[in-house]
């Protein structure tokens, strides 16, 4: 008996514990879809490390990847236009044998047809090995927007970014608002899109810097709503001055 | 004697001669009216099992299998196939191809495909079936040399019944001493990939504004020429996968539905991606009509191309036109075989050969008066412009998401009417996606 409870228990340990990488796919079969939600539930005794968004077909996420304190990721997200096939959604980093591979389970999922109705369609979604890929490439070049709303934060400004890595993926944005220098090291704060402008931001440059996993960024810069106007009358306000000047210096020479 | 002989023999002769000669009529029961059968294509009902040698007649649309051999019943007026949108990506000694699903209907089904080759522009080409798989990779090819490809849809019966355009590209031994390095850590846009780009082809509508969007963004737009053909291309990529979409807008600025394919863009490589066919627009000048009146549907599309319009109700019909020296099409339906209730209708065409998508499905109600549709309805009614400024993108989703799962979202956001914002509204957002 006591053999049979420590063989058991043997059997239940995973083979090797190694740091390694796992992709989570997804196969439409004949559908195209351009929505996807769900859960994955990890299995106990599994170490994650970290999640990986870059290279997925998964282009603007409204949940991304994250694990919670349930040992679960849960995940939710767009790509416009659809896609058909078998693609990469996201991938984990971590501590796993070989048998935990199969223990990995889905739940909530939800795949929508990309027919203007969101259609529920079947999918299936897999876990398995994958390589650990070196990520030199910053994230691609994007184009921040400004507009305002009366459906969120009460009307204000706000700026809405958003871009993809192909490599590790985004870990964060970073924002910073000047009147005509670039940001230094101290100005830049983490921000998440969409962002309300304060008062004072919607007469500056915004800069938005995306910045992958292995720490490449890609910075962008935007003109707020009064920028150009402000620095409009700022030139007046300096000629002014500068006349002012010029014509008292000339009175006083003579 | 004689002549009531010859009367008898008269009569007997023509009532023969009606007997033999074959009309398409109607065939009509309580339940279905066949009108004006035709049989379509010719010589396509033959195999070395079986022949089709007349019309079966009254026979309900369906596909009826035995192990020897398919038969599709009914009258094939107008079977459809999409010629498939190909991408090549030349590689050391190789070029990697892939293409869009060519999709069948109305009585073709798609079984596989088979990739064309030659040196020549044009071809003739060598071909060689691949199976029913959307990628391939051609190898043991002369670096230096341009190779130019098609592809060949085939139908369950084997016939091709469709080729795409051509594309080509020319494989390249990698640069000696590796370079390509980009500069991590950082640094604004380091990264050296230069030669790394994709090339669009294919055709829109005649001066039309074309929008290719990479990973839901807008990239780039093009104008397209007086023949309607548009080229545009893309740099500076990171190697990876990618979602382009493209789409144009007509002259009434109607937009047609966006085309998406994905490619995997390879470092210091120029990838083309040829034969795309932007579906026609297609608008109404009734969302309701009355029953026996006519219908105008018209839209725009590739100059002087065939356009196949299709009426969706509990049976199909179907019409074609051809589009003017503007790519204007026009037809008018009659209704009169039409029940009242729900219909709609799309369009498709067919230029050289090429065959585009079938257009987005526009509703219209048969009852028993007709109702006009306004001008302004034509343009920037598209679900999920919340911010309605004829555009859905970013903004429209940053809003959408800010009411994700939050109770009593605004109406303008809730696109299904079902009291919140989740991933359904944001399904609806993401087709109409203009970036």
């Amino acid at each position: 008996m006591k053999k049979l409870i420590i063989s058991l228990v043997l059997f239940s340990l995973p083979i090797s514990l190694e740091a390694a990488r796992l992709v989570v796919e997804i196969d439409t079969g004949i559908e195209t879809i351009n929505a996807l939600e769900g859960m994955i539930k990890v299995p106990s005794g599994v170490s994650i490390h970290d999640i990986y968004t870059g290279n997925s077909v998964i282009l603007i996420w409204i949940a991304e990847p994250t694990l919670n304190d349930a040992n679960t990721i849960f995940f939710a997200g767009l790509s416009p236009g659809g896609f058909r096939g078998i693609y990469p959604i996201f991938s984990i980093e971590g501590k796993w044998g070989e048998r935990d591979l199969s223990r990995f389970s889905f739940s909530s999922i939800s795949a929508l047809k990309n027919d203007g109705s969101g259609t529920a369609v079947p999918v299936k979604l897999r876990v398995k090995s994958s390589e650990v890929a070196e990520d030199e490439a910053p994230p691609e070049p994007f184009t921040p927007i400004i507009s305002a709303s009366v459906d969120i934060f009460d009307g204000k400004y706000f700026i809405s970014f958003l871009t993809q890595d192909k490599g590790t993926g985004i870990e964060r944005y970073e924002k910073a608002a000047t009147w005509f220098l670039k940001p230094g090291r101290s100005d830049w704060i983490e921000a998440k899109s969409p962002l309300v402008l304060s008062r004072a931001e919607v007469f500056q440059r915004i800069h938005i810097r995306a910045v992958d996993k292995s720490g490449n960024y890609m910075e962008v810069s935007t003109a707020a709503p009064y920028h150009y106007a402000t620095l409009l009358i700022g030139l007046i306000i300096l000629l002014c001055v500068l006349l002012l000047l010029r014509r008292s210096f000339r009175s006083s020479s003579q | 004697m004689t002549f009531k002989y010859l009367r008898t023999l008269t009569i007997a002769l023509m009532v023969f001669s009606f007997t033999l000669t074959v009309w398409a009529q109607d065939f009509s029961s309580s339940n279905f009216t066949v009108t004006a059968p035709v049989l379509f294509p010719g010589g396509y009902s033959t195999s070395t099992n079986f022949s089709l040698t007349g019309v079966i007649s009254q026979m309900a649309i369906g596909t009826s299998t035995a192990t020897t051999f398919d038969l599709f019943g009914g009258f094939l007026y107008f079977p459809f196939v999409s010629t498939p949108t190909v991408t090549a990506t030349a590689g050391n000694t190789q070029v990697a191809l892939t293409w869009t699903t060519a999709d069948a209907s109305t009585g073709w089904a798609v079984s596989g495909y088979a990739v064309g080759q030659s040196t020549t522009a044009g071809g003739p080409y060598t071909y060689s079936d691949v199976g029913n798989v959307l990628a391939s990779t051609r190898t043991s090819l002369t670096n230096g040399t341009p190779y130019y490809f098609v592809i060949r849809v085939t139908d369950a019966l084997g016939f091709y019944i469709a080729t795409s355009t051509e594309v080509s590209a020319t494989p390249t031994a990698p640069a000696a001493g590796g370079g390509g390095g980009s500069s991590g850590g950082g640094g604004g846009g380091g990264a050296s990939y230069t030669q790394t780009g994709i090339v669009f082809s294919g055709r829109a509508y005649p001066l039309s504004r074309v929008s290719i969007l990479k990973d839901a963004q807008l990239a780039v737009t093009t104008i397209a020429g007086p023949d309607s053909k548009f080229k545009v291309n893309l740099s500076n990529l990171s190697p990876g996968n990618y979602l382009f979409s493209v789409y144009s807008e007509d002259s009434n600025q109607i937009r047609s539905n966006s085309f998406t394919f994905p490619v995997y863009i390879t470092n210091g490589v120029v990838t083309e991606v040829g034969g795309i066919f932007i579906a026609p627009t297609v608008a109404l000048d009734k969302s309701q009509v009355r029953k026996g009146d006519d219908i105008a549907i018209f839209g725009q599309t590739a100059v002087a191309s065939d356009v196949t319009i299709q009426v969706n109700s509990e049976q199909q019909f179907f019409a074609q036109t051809k589009a003017d020296a503007n790519g204007i099409y026009l037809y008018n339906f009659d209704t009169t075989p039409l029940e009242y209730g729900n219909h709609s209708t799309k369009t498709k065409s067919a230029k050289d050969a090429e065959i585009s998508p079938y257009s987005l499905a526009v509703p219209f109600v048969v009852g028993n008066t007709s109702i006009l549709v306004k001008p302004r309805e034509k343009v920037c009614d598209k679900r999920g412009d919340v911010n309605t400024d004829c555009r859905i993108n970013l903004v429209d989703f940053s809003i959408a998401a800010y009411w994700y799962k939050r109770a009593a979202p605004p109406a303008s956001i809730d696109l299904n009417k079902d009291g919140k914002v989740d991933l359904i509204d944001f399904s609806i957002m993401a087709f109409n996606w203009t970036g």
